[in-house]
Order: structure tokens, then sequence, then C-alpha cells
């Protein structure tokens, strides 16, 4: 059985997030809930909810990862990056268009794999801001 | 227009070079590796002849007194603009009061400054190529130093993308690989090498030395001798010779090569493969590769190619112009 602790960090986490009813089905129980009108979140905040900005594709061509033969420095998911910075580049035969980092921040999830087809404004990379 | 802030010594206007007085006892001077060169006009739509800034020391500092377009293009060296990172081959634009900061060289030897137009020089004998050693051409037949100014012939923007353009290049050798392969034709003298030494030259590495400048590199490894001692008379030279001096180490003739010399002469370094050495340092091997004449001529055809599909590139890319506004 869920304790009352329990049942009272899922409230407040319903209130928190605006959803209306939840159901909680253990083995041998089911607890629904209900969220009571006009109830207002009691839920801790812990700090700023992290923003993001994408890098779009700046081209139509194909994507050329950055730290190969550019003379900077290979880009992975974590890595720290400046406002502009270049983050990889869109082939367009031998000419490559840089894409730009959006903001000064953390490369966070996947990266586009080498020469992968992209189009003008595919998102590309995902940048967690840094305050 | 570009203020000089810091400079080491040594960097030079330069362009394809002066073409014409050879007869007369005049190097041609030139960009020591044309390829960097050319693709930093390139990408501004210059000529390729258009005068370009060599630089073959870093660190140094730039300001952009005005907003401006501007190309590098070569040896990487950290280039930052307002300190975000510029990769190696660039062109783009900059605001007035921008700071332009190129790191310490870590890989290769040179790499080139280029803006609208070429550098605002003036032509001397047909060549804004600064000459060294007669002091003429280029900035005051100077090299550049803190306070100068670089002038673009040019005040029309280039078309360029607001992120910058890029381009490929080839390696001048291979990423993590000291060893920067030639081709070469046997030149006039090659058989008056005795059998082992030719056989050590074509086949052995050489190691670039510490003595290196815009004349020649002096190599070191397997001494060659020649068969034949008699003193030769002085005959003409051009870039890319390789000489073998009494002490038997050869040296590749490079951009500011005399005129005239009397060493005998083993090799000649094909054209395409000449902007290689421009980007040699201390510490690089060299393995010369012997090639035909119908193997050369083929070179330096897929060379021109290589630089017609650069511009193809840029063709396509402009005109994909409308995405970038």
């Amino acid at each position: 059985m869920l304790t009352l602790e329990q049942v009272s960090e899922l409230a407040d986490t319903m209130v928190a997030n605006g959803i209306e009813s939840l159901e909680v089905k253990g083995t041998n129980y089911a607890v629904r809930m209900f969220r009571a009108p006009g109830a207002s979140s009691k839920v801790k905040v812990h700090g700023p909810k992290p923003a993001f900005a994408k890098a779009l594709g700046p081209a139509t061509g194909s994507f050329h990862p950055r730290g190969l033969d550019d003379g900077l420095p290979e880009l992975k998911s974590g890595v720290q990056v400046l406002i502009k910075e270049p983050l990889g580049y869109i082939g367009i035969g031998p000419v490559r268009v840089p894409c730009l980092s959006p903001a000064k921040g953390r490369i966070i999830g996947a990266v586009p794999a080498p020469q992968e087809t992209v189009t003008v404004g595919d998102p590309l990379f995902t940048v967690e801001l840094s305050p | 227009m570009i203020r000089v802030l810091s400079l080491p010594p040594l960097a030079t206007i330069q362009d394809l070079g002066r073409d014409g007085h050879w007869f007369e006892g005049l190097g041609r001077a030139g960009a020591m590796d044309p390829v960097s060169h050319r693709i930093a006009n390139l990408l501004l739509g210059n000529d390729p002849n258009a005068a370009t800034l060599e630089i073959p020391l870093t660190p140094a500092r730039f300001r952009f007194e005005t907003r401006q377009a501007f190309a590098i293009a070569g040896a990487p060296c950290g280039a930052r603009l307002n300190e975000q990172p510029l990769p190696r081959i660039f062109a783009g634009f900059a605001s007035a009061g921008d700071m332009l900061d190129l790191d310490p060289i870590r890989v290769g030897a040179r790499l080139y400054l280029a803006v609208p137009g070429g550098m605002n020089v003036p032509k001397v004998l047909g060549s804004r190529s600064t000459q060294l050693r007669e002091a003429f051409g280029g900035h005051k037949g100077r090299v550049l130093a803190a306070d100068d100014l670089l002038k673009p012939l040019s005040q029309t923007d280039p078309v360029l993308p607001p992120m910058g353009l890029s381009v490929d290049l080839p390696e001048f050798r291979l990423p993590n690989d000291r060893m920067i392969h030639l081709r070469a034709l046997p030149s006039t003298e090659h058989e008056s090498f005795d059998t082992a030494s030719r056989k050590a030259f074509w086949s052995m590495p050489y190691d670039v030395t510490r003595e290196n400048d815009r004349q020649g590199h002096r190599l070191d490894g397997p001494v060659l001798s020649c068969e034949s001692t008699k003193e030769l008379r002085s005959h003409g030279i051009v870039p890319g010779i390789v000489q073998v001096p009494g002490g038997g180490l050869p040296i590749i003739q490079l951009a500011d090569s005399a005129t005239m010399g009397g060493y005998p002469k083993i090799a000649a370094i094909i054209e395409p493969d000449l902007w290689r050495m421009g980007q040699a340092r201390p510490g690089d091997r060299i393995h010369f590769h012997r090639c035909s004449l119908p193997e050369a001529a083929r070179a330096a055809l897929e060379h021109e190619e290589a630089f017609g599909e650069i511009t193809q590139g840029l063709a396509a890319a402009h005109d994909q112009e409308t995405s970038w506004a």
C-alpha cells in the first residue's frame, strides 16, 4: 500500500503539473486520486528549469562533423560551447556552411551522423543554456 | 580595414608571384602555399592572384577598424573572432572593433589572410608580392609589423552567408603522420648520382631541418653522392628543384628561390605537390615519389579540377543564399 507521505507527494505533483486525475494500481490495491478544483501547487521548486536552444541546419547538404580537419576539437554531447561557435558543417560539394551554436551552453543529446543529409532548418544540435 | 596589433616577423604580402623576370635574375616570390592562398581568395570571390597576407609565425592579433569581410586559410592556429573559434578555413564578416586572434600554429607552417579584392598594395613589375631580398613589392618591400593597416582593394561585400563559409582543403600530410609525400621528376643530373644514392633518395625519408625559409628547405637524411665531381656551371633553377650541395644533403628550392645555381639537381617536385612544402616545419618528414611526365601532367590537371569543383560548390552554395537571409 502507499504510505500517507507517498499519497501526499503524488497529490502535490498532480497539482504542480496540472493533472486532473491519477490512478495507481498495486498487486492488491488501486488508488484513484482527483485534483480538487482551485488547488494550488505545493511542490518545492529547486531552481530554474533548464532552457534549451536548437542549432538549426543553415543549408541543405550533407553533415560534416567538426574536429576532423578544421583545427577545432571534436564535438561530443556534454561539451561546453560559446555562442556562434561552429558545431559542424553542411557540405555543398567541397564547400561547407558552418552550423553555429545559437547560445552559450552545453551540447546535450545526440549529434548528427557524418554524411547525414540535412535540410535548411533541421534541428541539428540541442544546447542547454548556461546562465 | 584591418590593423595589425601584434605580429611576429616574416609576415608578408604575397600573390601568386612575379613571373616574367626570371631571365633578368629576379626571382618570382609569391605565396609559399598557393593552395591555401587561392582558397582564401576564392571564398571571397577574389581573383586567385589577389594579394593576401602570408603569416608564417603566430601568435598574432588584428583589429577590424571597419566592418570587413575576410577569409583565412592554411595551418590550424586556434583562430578566434572575438573569442569565437573559427575553423582553419573560413570566410565571413567582422564588425568594426572585432578582434581576430591567432594562437600558435600547431600543425603546418603558414596561414593566409585575405580581404575583398585582395590587399591594397601597389603592383610592382606586375605583381604585389613582397620581394624580401630585394626589399620591394608588397607592403613597402618589408614584413608587416604592429600598427600597419591592411586595406582591401574592393569596397564591395562578397556574397557570404551570415554564419560564414568554409571549404574542404586537402591535407598537406595525413592526420597524425609527420610524413609529407611529394611526387617528383628526375632532374638533369639525376643519373650523375650513384645507384645507391638514387635508390636512397627515392625510398628513404628525409627530415625537414630548422634551416628553412622562403628560399628553401635543407633536408637531413641519407647522404647522396654524385659520381661526377666536375663543377657545374651556374644554370637556371626554379622553385621545386632539389639540389644536392657538396655535403650530400638535399635542398629544396621554394618561392624565393634563387634564379641560378651550380649544385647538381637530383629531382624536381611537381607543382601540384609543392604547396605541401609551404606547410612543412622542422620535425616533419618527406618521402619523394618518382613520377613520370604524363603523371605530372595528369596531377596538374586534377589539381586545377579540384579548384573548379570548389568554384562550382561556391556557386551552388550561393544559390541557397535566400535561405541565409
